[in-house]
Formats: structure tokens, sequence, C-alpha cells
């Protein structure tokens, strides 16, 4: 599905990703775990196409397609997905409003008919129950005066909306108490199916108790330098980074 | 330059024809007060942009246009209805050309004294409400409207009364014969207690270009509450200074929202004196702008005693060639201690050839007070942006959903649904905007 | 909190420091204004003839203008033919003066103001040219300048000594008849400082002129010019201070600074002229025209400057943002006490693609003095991408003074950003109790949270200057409160 070969991008000249390789199967999840400045905040705006990165070198084939070449919308419409780790609050958009506007976006993209005020409040009320979410909450503005848990809750719903092939969750786990993170990773998981697949970047091993991942992958200094199963982020846990930075020699 | 004066000959003249036809009434006070507006116009002239307030807003072309005097005209039900406001059951008082037109006008609400400013004057001037608000010392265009106004909306609100149906005040502009310079002059009054909307809207009929220098003096009594929409839709060749004086008393509040959407030179003063503790004025307006239009708001929010609030918001979004102008000046006089004074205008150019000139105003003289402004000038937010085309919303559509956001922000301030509905729809349609800003969940 | 008034009460008392008088021989000029007191002024300093003539042509332009009536300050009507427009201190050649001869008492005045002309004593970090009245009397660290290709020498010497620079940059940001004080500074302006920072120097120093009024019934008109060729770096402070005299005094100024390709220049300045009593009787009026240019790309131009003095102040220190990239700064704190007044702010003229500008002005009023922000950011349809952001806050002690705001925005390109954001704010008795209760007495109180309030200015300064500045702030709010 998702194919990264020696990706490097910079930003104002300063190189952060230094060629990193991932590939990602349909039904799969992975973990991308670092410390801070590592660059895995990078790694997901340059797979949304954020403007400010500059790709340096590299390539990304999304169901082999050139994703770089395309528009942050086309990438949506393709099927990516990025939960943002600062969700933006925009005044006067309400959610339910923007949601509508973007879903039949990605339905026209995808040659299907637009959805009418009926079928799509029946979606968003079905949407709404498995993330917990009020029906009014989505009439007030997009984000504006959301809390931080609602602010990442909304993310999780708008995926469950979109229904996107691949999904990028930026520390979606930031910020959260228990009870949000429960909320957040029961939807996450009822969304996971065969033919989607998920990237975490998480910086704590905390989401994994919830959402299991298939592969680890730790970022330091923007390459990926040591993958395994669920079980390296239990070590990682206990031991901390030091001891990955160790190993690459430093 | 001789151009330009030759329409301030001509109105010299046109108030000496009037004077000569007053015969036996010449002598009475209202008389000489006009005769002291109409000197003192003389004096002062049209402003040029040389004067400050006027610095960014240049009269003198529309000078140069052969304006003659408004006269009646006769409209049929059909050219007037269209301008009657969808889903609102209102009082309305039409006005063509400056004239009170009964035949378009309804009234239905008994308890208000509705009329016209014509009729109002068989008061002697001592028991009037004329020119006891505004002053036109310093204000050439007040000044010459209190010297050739002859006709305007009427309102009485008595102490108490608390109006549910709004009142409507249309005025339409004819200018399909000739080119037609007209002076309205509105007078309202709130009683203590009472509580009222008043919508105030301008339409052009016709393709010459037109004038109008209104003048409104609006006293808001203790405790009452007034609340007034303008909508501003001439036609993008007439030229228009609007001026409103408002005094608020004791308790009182006064809210005002502003649309313009077009006409080729606007120019709205609107200056409330907080003059009773505890009063409160709101500010609104929002600004399309397009083609070569000229839109002015000048506000002067006066803070005469303590423990008043002003809150002003302006947004602006111009394109094509036109220009806004925002002049927001706050006073606080010594003494009006515990003001909380909050001003606001923030525009978004669309073209390279737009313009905006902001000038917000703070005059502190007393210390304990919070006020504050800020003018913002620039595009949409890029991450805003991002983030709704990151949800596969094309560029271009997602930058028209956050414009009529912007614009929203202002009509969320017009509690009539119908009217804030409506209004939003002919915005949205300007902007591009396809998506409905209001959709209902339940 | 009726203590706490008492207190300050008490502190009133405080002199202004600098009010003392110098016992000099001096040469003045009889009062008045003509072409010959113009022909005067350029014989005494050997000037060629196009300064004459060039002097001649903005005398002859500024009888043609009025006096500016929009700032928002208030006083009597000025009579331009009751001043003296040069006086000097008496030497016996006309030989530039090597530090050792300078008159002892001279010495003694700019010793007594904290400015050592005697290089060795001096921190070595600053060269100094130093301006009694009308002329310059000593320029320290010109040899150790030289050796670089620097040029830092008065004014009058610039016009001899390098006349292809003067010839070609004076009057080039602040035209002529650019404004009436400007128009009459250049028809008799009498001395000032020239700097000229050669191609890829950085100024290895501090420089600084010292200004000193001494003389009575004088105006001073100093000029200062300030090139930064390609490359170059210098950060400029610039001091004054005056006698305690009941008349008021006339400072009309001129500063232009030019910064070329990638060029770099600092203009600090801590005014402290003479105030005026309590009561309001004397002092400085401060007009003054500053004005640079960012003329090539990537240049850029901050402005820093501490207000303490003057009875009235009327300055804009601006920036022109001609070349691409270039960046132009104003930090502002204007404080006024007891009569004083001040209209003061900048001007950022945006002309050039991706330029920025960023101001920050903070305005403290006590007494029964009036400050006034006054301040234009224009951008031209050409910056593309240009950006501005403006800070101006207001801090009212007392409930007798006044504070004003006047912000002109004017944008026409839509790729262009501006954020303006004015607040107005006062220091409250909540804030004073809880220093007291914490053992802090009233008035340090005050310095302190003035100190705060400004911080983001006072943080712009170069060292030694800002100890001086937050010393000053302390001074002039002394008996503010009460």
């Amino acid at each position: 599905m998702l194919s990264i070969n020696n990706l490097q991008a910079s930003v104002e000249g300063k190189e952060i990703l230094k060629g990193i390789n991932l590939t990602v199967n349909p039904g799969e999840v992975h973990a991308i775990m670092g410390p801070n400045g590592s660059g895995k905040s990078t790694l997901a705006s340059v797979l949304a196409g954020r403007a400010d990165y500059e790709i340096t070198g590299g390539e990304v084939l999304f169901e082999d397609k050139d994703l770089l070449e395309m528009s942050p919308e086309e990438r949506s419409h393709e099927g990516v997905f990025l939960a943002f780790q600062y969700p933006v609050e925009i005044p006067g958009v309400s959610t339910a409003n923007f949601l509508k506007t973007a879903l039949n976006e990605v339905r026209k993209h995808r040659g299907e008919e637009q959805l009418d005020a009926m079928d799509f409040l029946k979606l968003m009320k079905e949407k709404a129950k498995l993330m917990d979410i009020e029906l009014s909450f989505l009439q007030r503005s997009l984000n504006e005066g959301f809390s931080g848990g609602e602010k990442k809750r909304n993310e999780i719903f708008q995926m469950a909306m979109l229904n996107p092939k691949l999904s990028i969750l930026d520390e979606t786990d930031s910020g959260l108490d228990i009870d949000a993170l429960k909320i957040v990773s029961n939807g996450v998981n009822s969304l996971r199916s065969e033919n989607n697949a998920t990237i975490l970047i998480t910086h704590y091993q905390r989401l994994l108790d919830y959402i299991i991942p298939d592969f680890v992958h730790v970022l330091y200094k923007g390459k990926i330098v040591k993958s395994g199963g669920k079980e390296l982020a239990l070590e990682l846990e206990a031991r901390g980074y030091d001891w990955v930075k160790d190993e690459v020699g430093e | 330059m001789t151009d330009t004066l030759e329409l301030k000959q001509r109105l010299l003249a046109e108030f000496s024809t009037r004077e000569q036809l007053l015969n036996g009434s010449r002598e009475t006070p209202l008389h000489i007060l006009r005769q002291d507006a109409m000197n003192r116009f003389d004096e002062l002239g049209f402003p040029t942009i040389r004067h400050e307030e006027w610095k960014y807003a240049n009269i003198m072309p529309a000078l140069l246009i052969p304006f003659s005097s408004a006269q009646p005209s006769n409209l049929t039900s059909d050219e007037v209805c269209n301008f009657y406001l969808e889903g609102i059951e209102a009082n309305i008082l039409v006005f063509v050309n400056g004239y009170f037109a009964p035949e378009h006008s309804k009234f239905i609400s008994s308890e208000v004294m509705m009329s016209n400013f014509e009729a109002s004057l068989k008061t002697p001037i001592e028991n009037s409400r004329f020119a006891k608000i505004s002053g036109y010392k310093n204000e050439s265009f007040t000044a010459l409207n209190t010297a050739l106004s002859n006709d305007g909306a009427w309102i009485s609100i008595p102490d108490g009364v608390i109006l549910t149906n709004p009142i409507h005040i249309l005025m339409i502009t004819d200018s399909r014969e000739y080119s037609p310079i007209l002076h309205p002059r509105h007078t309202i009054h709130c009683g203590d207690r009472s509580e009222a909307t008043i919508i105030y809207s301008s339409h052009t009929i016709g393709e010459n270009s037109g004038f109008t220098n209104s003048v409104s003096e609006i006293s808001v009594g203790q405790n009452a509450k007034l609340h007034q929409y303008i909508i501003q839709n001439d036609s993008d060749l007439s030229y228009a200074v609007n001026s409103s004086y408002v005094h608020q008393e004791r308790n009182s509040t006064y809210s005002v929202v502003t649309v313009s959407l077009s006409g080729k030179f606007v120019r709205n003063n609107h200056t409330s004196k907080l003059a009773g503790e505890n009063s409160v004025a709101n500010f609104y307006g929002l600004v399309i702008g397009g083609s070569k239009q000229l839109i002015d708001n000048h506000t002067l929010a006066d803070h005469s005693v303590p423990h008043c609030q002003s809150n002003e918001l302006y947004k602006y979004i111009l394109d094509d060639r036109s220009t806004g102008v925002f002049n927001g000046k706050i006073i606080v006089r010594p003494d009006a201690q515990k003001t909380n004074a909050y001003q606001s205008n923030k525009t978004i150019l669309l073209s390279d050839t737009a313009t905006i000139n902001t000038k917000p105003q703070l005059e502190i003289f007393a210390d304990d007070v919070k006020c504050s402004h800020g003018a913002t000038s620039g595009q949409l937010d890029e991450e805003s942006l991002f983030y709704l085309r990151s949800r596969g919303i094309p560029a271009d559509k997602a930058r028209a959903l956050l414009l009529h956001a912007f614009a929203s922000d202002v009509l969320n301030h017009i509690a009539i649904a119908p009217l804030r509905d409506s209004l939003d729809k002919s915005i949205a349609t300007r902007l591009h905007d396809e998506s409905e800003i209001a959709l209902l969940v339940e | 909190m009726e203590t706490n008034m008492d207190i300050l009460d008490e502190v009133v008392s405080r002199d202004y420091q600098y009010g003392f008088v110098s016992d000099i021989e001096q040469e003045i000029t009889p009062k008045g204004l003509n072409e010959d007191v113009v022909r005067l002024i350029s014989g005494k300093k050997n000037e060629p003839e196009w300064m004459l003539e060039w002097r001649l042509k903005a005398y002859r332009h500024w009888l043609t203008m009025r006096e500016p009536k929009w700032p928002n300050v208030h006083y009597p009507q000025i009579d331009f033919n009751d001043i003296s427009y040069y006086a000097s201190p008496k030497v016996k050649t006309d030989a530039p003066l090597s530090l050792d001869e300078i008159d002892p008492e001279l010495r003694k005045t700019f010793d007594k103001l904290g400015i050592s002309l005697i290089e060795q004593q001096r921190l070595s970090g600053i060269a100094v040219d130093a301006v009694f009245d009308s002329v310059s009397v000593a320029t320290t660290f010109k040899a150790k300048l030289a050796e670089k290709g620097i040029i830092f020498c008065s004014m009058s010497e610039a016009v001899r000594e390098h006349p292809e620079l003067i010839k070609k940059y004076i009057g080039s940001v602040v035209p002529v008849g650019d404004n009436f004080y400007s128009a009459l500074n250049s028809a008799v302006f009498s001395d000032g400082s020239f700097c000229y920072i050669p191609k890829g120097v950085r100024c290895p120093m501090e420089l600084s002129t010292y200004f000193r009024i001494n003389a009575k019934d004088t105006g001073q008109f100093e000029r200062t010019l300030i090139v930064a060729d390609e490359g170059s770096y210098v950060s400029y402070l610039e001091g004054c201070t005056a006698p305690m005299r009941d008349e008021n005094q006339l400072h009309a100024a001129v500063v232009e600074i030019v910064a070329h390709k990638n060029a770099e220049v600092k203009y600090s300045t801590v005014q402290n002229w003479y105030p005026g009593d309590k009561n309001g009787k004397g002092g400085i009026y401060n007009f003054v025209t500053k004005r640079g240019i960012c003329l090539e790309d990537n240049s850029k131009i901050s402005w820093t400057q501490v207000e303490t003095g003057s009875a009235i102040t009327w300055k804009y220190p601006s920036v022109i943002l001609k070349g691409d990239n270039s960046i132009g700064e104003f930090y502002s704190v204007a404080v006024t006490n007891n009569y004083q007044q001040a209209d003061t702010g900048t001007k950022m003229m945006h002309i050039g693609k991706n330029t920025k500008s960023r101001i920050v002005s903070k305005g403290i009023s006590a007494g029964k003095s009036h400050n006034s922000y006054r301040g234009l950011v224009k951008i031209n349809k050409t910056a593309s991408n240009a950006r501005n952001f403006s800070q101006c806050d207001s801090l009212l002690i007392g409930d007798k003074c006044g504070a004003h705001t006047f912000p002109y925005l004017e944008v026409s390109n839509c790729n262009s950003t501006v954020e303006h954001e004015a607040t107005t704010s006062k220091i409250g008795e909540d804030i004073l109790f809880y220093c007291n209760q914490r053992g802090i007495p009233t008035e340090e109180a005050i310095a302190l949270i003035v100190n705060g309030y400004c911080k983001e200015v006072m943080n712009q300064l170069p060292m030694e200057f800002a100890v001086e500045a937050q010393r000053l702030l302390a001074v002039s709010l002394e008996g503010s409160v009460g």
C-alpha cells in the first residue's frame, strides 16, 4: 500500500529526514517511536503534503502512485488521512458543515453520489456514537474552544467519517487522560480492517497497550534505526531511548 | 475646482429658493436653526482629503456629477415589494427619493408612534427632537442635512414598550431619469425600559448616480435596548454619507450591525455617546468590497461617565480595485473610570489592487480602564487551509469556506434569523461558497 | 494605600541630576535667523561653497513652510528670531583638538556627565563623539577605528575631509524640504557625527555621540549621518542632557541612516534632555527627524529609544524598506511625567519584497502628562509577502494623565500580513499591595513593574546603556503616584 524509499526532507535548509525506508501493507498497524526531535512529526507532515518541507530525495509510493506529486487534497481523496497533533481551530465553520463538504469531495473523487443532508446526518449520528460525541458538539465551530481531548476525539471521528485507507495518527495520545485514551483507541480499533492500514506516531508506549501494533520502528535523527515487533515498544519503555542511541554508536 | 464648487452653489441656491417660499414662517426657531446650519455648511464646504477625517475618502469626484434635488417619485407596488424582507413580519416605512410613501408602508404595532419627519415638524421646535443630539458645527454633511432635510422616519417607542415586530425603514432611490441628491433625516427615540429592533435598508432603482446624505438622531432611554441592522445595497453608481448620532442613558444598550454590500462610495459615521452609567454600545460591521468601491466606516465610542462598555468588530473582505477605510475612535474622558472598551478591525485583501486604510485610535484620559484595539490585514490562515485540504476539500473551495466563515462572525450578531440567513446566503454567493454554513444537525 | 501615596509624595523632590551649567567661555552668535546667519555658520566651519549653497537652498525653502500642527502637543508659538543659532566653546585655533588640548572645564563637564573623553578611562567598547552646544569637542578612538577604514568624526570635519561621501548621502534620506524642522536643521545645522563603515567591516566597538546643551537661549541643531556599506555592521548610541533653565529651548536634529546590501545598523537613543520642572516650567522642545533607508537587499535598520526627558518630544524614527528582504525595527519606551508631552512613534514604509517590520512601543504616562503613539505602516503594492507586527501598550499612573494611540495602517498588497495590537492599563493597587506585602516599597515596586513592562525594549539596548536607562526610568517616575 505505502512504500517509502530513502525519503529525505528538510525545512529552512536544515535536513530533518535523512533517508527513511518503510513499507506498509493493508491490514497492518505500524508504530513509529522515537525521542523528541527525531523527525516523527515531520514524516507525518511530509506524507500529508504540508508545504513547509522541501523533499530533497527519495520517493513515496501509495498504491503505486507517486504520493509526493499530489496536492494535500488529492492525497486525501486517494485515502490518506492525517490525525493532526495540533488540530487547528476554525471559527465560523461548523464541524458538521466542514465534514459534509469534505466527505462529498472524497465521494466525488471515488465516483460516488453526493450524500444529501439526511443521509449525511444518519452517517454522522452513527459515527458520533462510536466516538461518544454529542451531536450538538458537531454544530460548534471546528475545534474552537475544544479541550485537547475533544480535539483529538474529533480527529478520530473525522477519520471514521472519511473512512481512509491509510491513517497517520500524529501523537494522538498526547494530552489525553486515560478515559479519553480508551475512547480514542476503541475508535481506532473498530475502524481496523484487512483493507486499511495505520501508522501510529507516538512518544510513549502507553498508547500501544490499547492499539496493538504489528510493527514498531524507532526513528532517531531522521532515520529508522531499529525495527521489531510489539515487544520492542516494551523494551523501549523499560530501557529508554539511550539504549538505542548506544546501539547506533553514540 | 470651479466644478466641484458648483454643487455647493446649487445647494445654497436651493436653500434660498426654499426660504423665499416660507413667507411668514421665516422667523420660526426651526428656520433660524436651519439658516445657521446652512451658513455653517457654506463656511465648511465639502471636506477634502486634507481634512484628517476624510484623508482616505475623496468625495471630490462625486461633486462633479450633475446631481439635482430629489423629487417625489411614484413606484408601483411590484417595484417596491422586491425590497420587503422575506419571512419577517415587520412594520414598514417606505421612503422613495427620501419622501415618505404611505401607500407602500405598513404599520402593525399600534403601541409605537411611527410617522414621518415632515409630519413631526408640526410640533414646535422646542418640543421636537430635531438637532438635539447631532452637532453640525464641525460636520459639513450634517450641517447640510440639517438645513435641507425635509423628510425621513420619525419613531418614538413609549416608556416600557417592548416591540415584538421590528421596524423596517426602507429607502429606495429612483435614479431612472436623473441623478438625485437627498438628505433624509431620521429621528428615533426609545423610551425608558423599551426595547426595539430597527432594520434599515437602502436600494436603488435606475442607472444614474444618486447621492444620499442621511442623518439619524437616536436616543436610548434608561434601561432601554435598541438593535439596529443596516443593510447597504445601493447600486454601484451611488454615493452615500450616513451619519448617525446616538445618545445613551443609564443601563441602556445600543447595538448596530452594518452590512455594506455595494455602493460606489459609502461613508458611515457612527457616534455613540455613553452618557449614563452602565450603558453598553456595540458596533459591528461587515464590508464586502468589489469593483472600484470605497467603503469607509468611522466610529466613535465616547465614554463620558464611569462603568460603561463598548465593543467594536469590523471585518472587511476587499477584492478588485476596492478600498476599505476603518477609523475607529475610543475616547475615555476624565472620570470615566472602569470603562471597558474593545475594538477590532480585520481585513482580508483578495487582490493587489485592493487597499485597506485603517486607523484605530484610543484617547484615554482616565487610568482605571481596560481598553484595547487590534487591527490585522492579511490572508486566510495557511494552517487552516492545509487542514481543510488534507481532509479532501480542494484549495479554492477551502478558501471560499474560510472567507465565508470570516464574514459570518459579524452576521452572527444579527438576532433575526430570516434576515441573517438571507444575508448569509447572498454573501456566500458573492464569495462563491456553495456549502451551507448553518447546516442543521437535528 | 494612603501611605504609599504619602511616601511617594516625599520622593518627588529629587532634582534633574544633569541640570548644572558649565562656566565656560563661549562664543554665541546674536539671536535671529537670516541668510547672513546661515553664511556665518557655514563660514565658522570653513565649509566649501557647495555646502553653503545647500544650506541656503534649505533656508529659502524653510521660509515657505509652516510649523506642523497635527501632533497632539500644545505649546506657545516659537519665535524663531528669539533663538541664537550657534554657540561654541572658545578655542584658540581652528585645528582639530587633540584630546589633551581640551579645556579642562569642558572635560570636567563631560566627566560629570559620566562621559570621559580620555580614552584610557573609557570602557574600551565605546568610541565617543562629544557635542557641546553647536560643536563637536572631541572624538575618541578615531585612530583605532581608522585602521579598519571606519570614518567616525564630527560632521564639520566630514564636510571638509570627505566631501564626496557627504555630497552623496546628505539629504538622501531626509530631503531638505521633508518637513518644517528638517528644513530648518538643513539650513543651520552646526555639528553632529558622521560615520562610515566600509564594505564587509563589522565595527569593533559601539560608536556613540553625546549631546550637551549648555548655552542659554540657543537652539541645538545637530545632524547625524551613518552610512553602512555592503555587508557591514555598526551599533550606534546617542545620549543627551541639558541644564535646568526656566526658558524652553529648541532641539531640532536630523539623523539619516543608509544601509547598503546585507548591512545592519542598530541605533539606540537614551534621550534625557531637561524635561522642565514639576510645574511644567522650562524644558527642551525636542523636535527631531530620524529616518533610515534599507537601500538594498537583506539590509536591516533597528531603532531603539528610551525617551524620558524633554518638555515636548515629537519624533518618529522611521525606516524605508526599499531592498528586498530588508528588516526595520522600532523599539520604544516613552515616559512622561508632570507636564511633559510626547508624540512619538515610527513609520515603516514597505516597498521591497519580503520586507519585515516590527514595532514595540511602551508609553508610560504619569502626573499631568500626555503620551501619544503615532505610527504609520504602509505596505506598497510592490511589497509582496511583507510582514508587520506592532504592539503599542500604554500604562497610566494616576488619573490626571492621558494616553493616546493613533496608528495608521495602509495596506495595498494582498500577500502581506499586518497586525496591530494596542492595550491600555494601569498599575493596579492590588499589584502594589502584593509587592508591599512581600516587603517591596511602593516606589521600588513601580520601578520594578515599569521595568518589567519595558523589558522587551530594554533588552534591545547595549548592556551599559540598559543599566543607565533603567535607572532613568525609575528617576523620571519618582513622585508619579500621589
